[in-house]
């Protein structure tokens, strides 16, 4: 019984060794794959942060300047793509402009007679009936600078004499109605490549046709002869209408304008 | 139980990681596109650049042309110019004072020619009637029409103003302002 005892005892002391020494083991192990997770858990949190920084520096110092400038090319584009819209248009108005201008070159003679005679209008294009003022003031548009004086006063003094001061400017032998006083010619200016001569003129005109027939010399006609025509634009004209039946003194104020080739 | 909740935390962490290096890899993704784009940006703007240096070297070239230039100065001077010449002003000024001087048809009023001031702009002139009823009444059997009404009829004119009705000795006197209608109506 006593040996049994004995037995037992040393049995029991036995495994509780081995128990120990098993549940160190365990532990041990739990404790290294613990660290170990601790490391690694580590270690990604140092990249996570690392990485988060690159994001960072990426983010502020490559794709917001990336954006800015995509952003200011962008704009340059756009800005340039008006420029050449606007070039495009210019160039477009430079071939209406040449187109005009070669029309009134090619249909001079059926512009003189539409206005002086009311004949060949039909045969003008819509673009020069448009504008017809235009080509009237192109086909009066001269260069009359003078050799010794400013401006060629012989062929202004001409014009007025055999041109504007006729009832009828295309008759030989036409009648005035009204009475020249006084011619007053001014220094010429240049103002975006036309030369303009201001001109004074005194005339008493016997009634209102008179004035008319006057007006429509200066602003309506065209002489035939291209050496005849000189522009004119009236200023200033003071008419009392009321007494258009009595003869009256009127200062008309103009200006001659001439193009130097 | 506390080695799960370790290897969980480990897995966090590296999910965090993970997403952080797809941020990245997308961010640079974004950045490389932009990189595309504003070079194609800046390729289209050179082409841009190019087309409008050519296109402006030939319009300079064309526009210098003395024949062109004598058409522009005056399409210029043309444009500064008023859209009625002298001529045309003039008849329909004539015409709006003939249309004036017909509303007295009768011949019962007196119209102040000498206050007469005409444009195409507006007008003004000085009247005087024998009684203020010439003003108002009408009557249309006896062919009678106020003087008024004949004012209100012209076409030609608008926005009509008499400020004051005075008498002097026997008459009624009075000052008629109006604009003109844009080319005189007609």
């Amino acid at each position: 019984m006593v040996e049994n005892k004995e037995l037992l005892s040393k049995l029991m002391s036995d495994n509780s060794n081995k128990f120990d020494s098993l549940w160190e083991a365990g532990e041990s192990d739990t404790e290294k794959m613990m660290s170990a997770s601790r490391v690694v858990q580590v270690r990604y949190r140092f990249y996570a942060v690392g990485v988060f920084l690159i994001i960072l520096l990426v983010f502020f110092r490559l794709i917001l300047p990336s954006i800015d400038k995509y952003n200011d090319e962008k704009a340059s584009l756009l800005s340039a793509d008006n420029e050449l819209q606007n070039i495009q248009m210019k160039e477009n108005q430079y071939y209406q402009n040449i187109w005009n201008l070669e029309s009134i070159q090619a249909k001079s003679s059926q512009i003189v007679s539409c206005v002086n005679e009311m004949r060949g209008c039909n045969e003008l294009s819509g673009e020069i009936r448009d504008h017809f003022w235009l080509a009237r003031s192109y086909l009066l548009t001269y260069n009359i600078n003078g050799n010794k004086m400013e401006v060629n006063e012989r062929k202004i003094i001409e014009n007025i004499d055999m041109f504007l001061l006729k009832d009828d400017p295309f008759a030989n032998n036409s009648a005035v109605n009204w009475t020249l006083s006084k011619i007053s010619i001014w220094d010429k200016t240049l103002e975006n490549w036309l030369y303009s001569v201001p001109i004074q003129l005194d005339i008493t005109f016997e009634d209102k046709n008179s004035l008319l027939s006057f007006l429509n010399n200066v602003e309506k006609y065209i002489p035939v002869e291209e050496e005849n025509r000189i522009l004119y634009k009236i200023d200033k004209i003071t008419y009392d209408i009321v007494n258009s039946d009595e003869p009256q003194d009127t200062t008309i104020y103009m200006n001659l304008y001439y193009y130097n080739e | 139980m506390a080695t799960g909740i370790n290897v969980k935390k480990i897995s966090k962490s590296q999910k965090i990681f993970r997403l952080l290096l797809v941020l990245l890899f997308l961010l640079i993704l974004v950045f490389v596109g932009l990189k595309i784009l504003t070079i194609r940006k800046k390729i289209d703007l050179n082409k841009t650049n190019k087309q409008i240096q050519e296109k402006q070297a030939l319009l300079d070239e064309h526009e210098s042309s003395p024949g062109y230039m004598k058409y522009m100065a005056i399409k210029n001077l043309e444009e500064k110019n008023q859209n009625m010449y002298r001529f045309e002003r003039i008849e329909k000024i004539s015409e709006i004072f003939d249309d004036l001087k017909n509303v007295d048809e009768s011949g019962d009023w007196d119209i102040q020619l000498s206050d007469f001031v005409v444009s195409l702009e507006e007008l003004s002139l000085r009247w005087t009637v024998s009684s203020l009823k010439d003003l108002y009444y009408t009557n249309a059997s006896w062919k009678i029409k106020a003087l008024l009404d004949r004012f209100e009829s012209l076409d030609f004119i608008e926005k009509m103003t008499i400020k004051e009705y005075e008498k002097v000795d026997d008459w009624f006197e009075f000052v008629l302002h109006a604009n003109v209608i844009e080319n005189g109506g007609k």
